[in-house]
């Protein structure tokens, strides 16, 4: 293909050539020599401009393939180097294959699967590609484009003006012959493993059909289109994968340190819990080998200790019971639980703790609140703690009223919630975010648990517990949890 | 307060666990020292605090309030009493920031029980020793009340280091006037030598510096 005239001037000469040469009449003997001497001559003369010529053609040739192989690592750079913005890639494509095509214009299409969505231009007037951006092309099996996509050969339009996809109306083709002038045109499909990604089109303003050689070329650039196209596929989804495996990891390790701090969360309540009667086990049996030493010996004293202690170390013992109760089985035992009811029983059971402060306490039970599937123990101590810690923060009140807001609502379709609001002087906001770690609890009592606990039992129960500032003080303590469906799947999954 | 015996030393306990308050409160009985315990900081402060030494048995987490919090605050009351801590948990940023607050002793639970009353003694002595500093300055002050202005005037000149002639021409009076203010002076405020009523002027801040 290479050896073939690379443009129309030089073919029409060629064609010139040819008739001058079968242009020969018989002539008399004496004038035959002296033709044939002359024929010779201008022969050896016409072989020598021949073979100029043909080293002229050699050089241009060259020099055609020398910038089209620049054009092309132009592009092929610009496609390296692009961070997924296309249009300097398909820009500088069409630029090249326009210009060494001889050709004028310059068309990108994309194909969604149903349209052809014009991408790219080179010297199209803005009418044409508003008028594209409005209507989608979809190309039907007569139109040239429709031909094209169905045999993904290139097609080739001698004069568009005279063409049946024209004289049809097809709106595109129509923009393209009236607004862009467009007469000849030549349209390459772009397509990878087997798949239709669009459409490379050059234009001319004249009726001039384009070579093979040219069309050739603008073959070589629709596929470094195609090239810069899925390029650009494979950065997106590269980053998206990425993207995704980021987040997956990091959700691992949030579970995974989640998961750690609520063991420590446990060990430092438990040890909380045990050292407590501890610390009584070891200063009364102290006091009563105090009391044994005493001359004469504190035996009302040493008697009482002894009592003291066998209580302690029961309550030791009833730690370990009841966190046994709260972690040991905890999936087990699950059963709907009314909220409304449960605040109201924590409520009561602390009656004593909050009249004896003065609290007044405003209940606010939402109707129809759809039960929830868990654990009744669990979510009972994770509101006596909550109650328990909005009473004790209002232990720090001089003045004002004391204030204790507990609210059940429903918080969204498959959601509920509980509110514990105090009027108390409110967390420091430098430390509310530490506040769900371990040992930043305050002080348990009894079984009481702290909020990292509380926050672990919560989200246990596929729910959150979050805290925020009261206004215009105080805080506001928030368990969320899903209704009563989505709580059951939980429950049987 | 000469010659008086010393009020007896108790010791506040505060825990919201009453069998330890009762265990601690048994601990301190057996060694007989006087023991109170309170369920709350707020129960403690409802208290008059006695005229004796007194020490403080404290646990770091308090309903509400921490126990490092309620250290500040008292110390921001001007309520200087020692105070001994006890904690469920080894913190040691807690601990260093209780020690450097000037806590007695910080100790994790359970005790070893002489460490406890160690720790409770060392603070018994600290506040025994600043009532005795504090009611020394308070006498001292009482007995400088006696003087009169012009012999209050004349001791704050004379322990700055003037003699008797300057001081009668500073105050416009002869000088023995001066010798007879200065002599009751000395014998009101019971100083033997006069360096022994400069330390006296000293520790009243009233000793004139001569410029």
């Amino acid at each position: 293909m290479k050896r073939r005239s690379n443009s129309d001037g030089k073919s029409v000469k060629a064609g010139r050539r040819g008739t001058a040469a079968r242009k020969r009449r018989p002539l008399p003997t004496a004038a035959r020599k002296r033709r044939h001497l002359r024929t010779a001559v201008r022969r050896r003369t016409a072989s020598v401009g021949r073979r100029e010529r043909r080293d002229q053609r050699l050089a241009r040739e060259l020099d055609d393939i020398t910038e089209q192989q620049r054009a092309t690592s132009a592009v092929l750079r610009l496609i390296g180097g692009s961070s997924g913005d296309l249009q300097p890639v398909f820009a500088s494509i069409l630029a090249s294959a326009v210009r060494l095509c001889d050709a004028h214009t310059g068309v990108i299409n994309r194909w969604d699967g149903e349209a052809l969505q014009l991408i790219a231009t080179h010297n199209m007037p803005p009418a044409y590609v508003e008028l594209r951006k409005r209507s989608p092309y979809r190309p039907d099996q007569h139109s040239a484009s429709g031909r094209m996509l169905a045999t993904r050969a290139p097609i080739h339009i001698a004069d568009l003006a005279a063409d049946k996809t024209y004289l049809g109306g097809n709106p595109p083709t129509v923009a393209a012959v009236e607004l862009a002038g467009v007469r000849t045109a030549l349209a390459v499909p772009m397509w990878t493993e087997g798949k239709l990604v669009g459409s490379f089109t050059v234009g001319r303003l004249e009726v001039r059909p384009f070579t093979d050689k040219q069309m050739e070329i603008v073959q070589d650039f629709a596929a470094q289109a195609v090239i810069a196209v899925e390029n650009t596929r494979l950065l997106t989804e590269l980053r998206q994968r990425t993207d995704e495996l980021r987040r997956s990891v990091g959700a691992l390790q949030r579970e995974r340190s989640n998961r750690l701090m609520n063991l420590e969360a446990m060990a430092a309540a438990i040890s909380h819990e045990v050292r407590q009667p501890l610390a009584s086990i070891a200063a009364n049996c102290s006091a009563a080998l105090r009391f044994l030493a005493h001359d004469p010996p504190n035996i009302e004293e040493v008697r009482a200790g002894l009592n003291r202690t066998v209580n302690d170390s029961h309550r030791a013992s009833q730690v370990f019971d009841n966190i046994r109760a709260l972690f040991g089985k905890a999936d087990q035992g699950r059963q709907a639980v009314d909220l409304n009811g449960l605040a109201r029983g924590v409520l009561d059971g602390l009656r004593g703790e909050i009249e004896d402060r003065g609290i007044i306490v405003e209940l606010a039970s939402a109707p129809d609140l759809p039960p929830i599937i868990g654990h009744r123990g669990q979510l009972q101590e994770v509101l006596i703690n909550l109650v328990r810690n909005a009473i004790e923060a209002m232990d720090l009140m001089t003045d004002g009223r004391r204030t204790l807001k507990v609210r059940t609502e429903r918080s969204a379709a498959d959601k509920v919630s509980v509110t514990i609001e105090d009027s108390g002087p409110g967390i420091d906001p430098s430390q509310i975010k530490g506040i769900f770690e371990p040992f930043v609890t305050t002080k348990a009592r009894g079984m009481g648990l702290g909020l990292a606990l509380c926050r672990m039992i919560v989200e246990r129960h596929a729910g959150q517990l979050s805290a925020s500032p009261a206004q215009p003080r105080g805080s506001i303590f928030r368990v969320v949890l899903p209704a009563g469906r989505n709580a059951a799947t939980d429950a049987t999954g | 307060m000469n010659g008086q015996p010393e009020p007896q030393p108790i010791v506040f306990v505060i825990d919201d666990d009453s069998a330890l308050r009762e265990a601690l409160s048994s601990l301190f009985r057996s060694v007989g020292l006087q023991a109170k315990a309170f369920a709350s900081t707020s129960e403690f402060l409802q208290m008059n605090l006695p005229e004796a030494p007194t020490c403080l048995v404290l646990d770091v987490r308090l309903p509400g309030l921490s126990g490092l919090d309620f250290q500040s605050e008292l110390a921001k009351a001007n309520i200087d009493i020692p105070i001994v801590f006890m904690t469920g948990h080894g913190d040691i940023p807690m601990t260093v920031r209780a020690m450097k607050a000037g806590a007695v002793e910080f100790l994790p639970k359970p005790f070893r029980d002489q460490d406890m009353l160690d720790a409770v003694q060392a603070g018994l002595d600290r506040d025994r020793s600043r009532r005795k500093n504090a009611s020394d300055a308070a006498k001292l002050k009482a007995t400088y009340d006696t003087l009169t202005a012009r012999e209050q005037e004349v001791m704050r000149l004379v322990t700055a280091g003037l003699m008797n002639k300057q001081i009668a021409g500073k105050l416009g009076v002869s000088e023995i006037t001066v010798k007879v203010h200065r002599g009751n002076a000395m014998r009101k405020m019971g100083a033997k030598s006069l360096a022994e009523l400069v330390r006296m002027a000293d520790a009243l801040g009233v000793r004139r510096t001569m410029s």
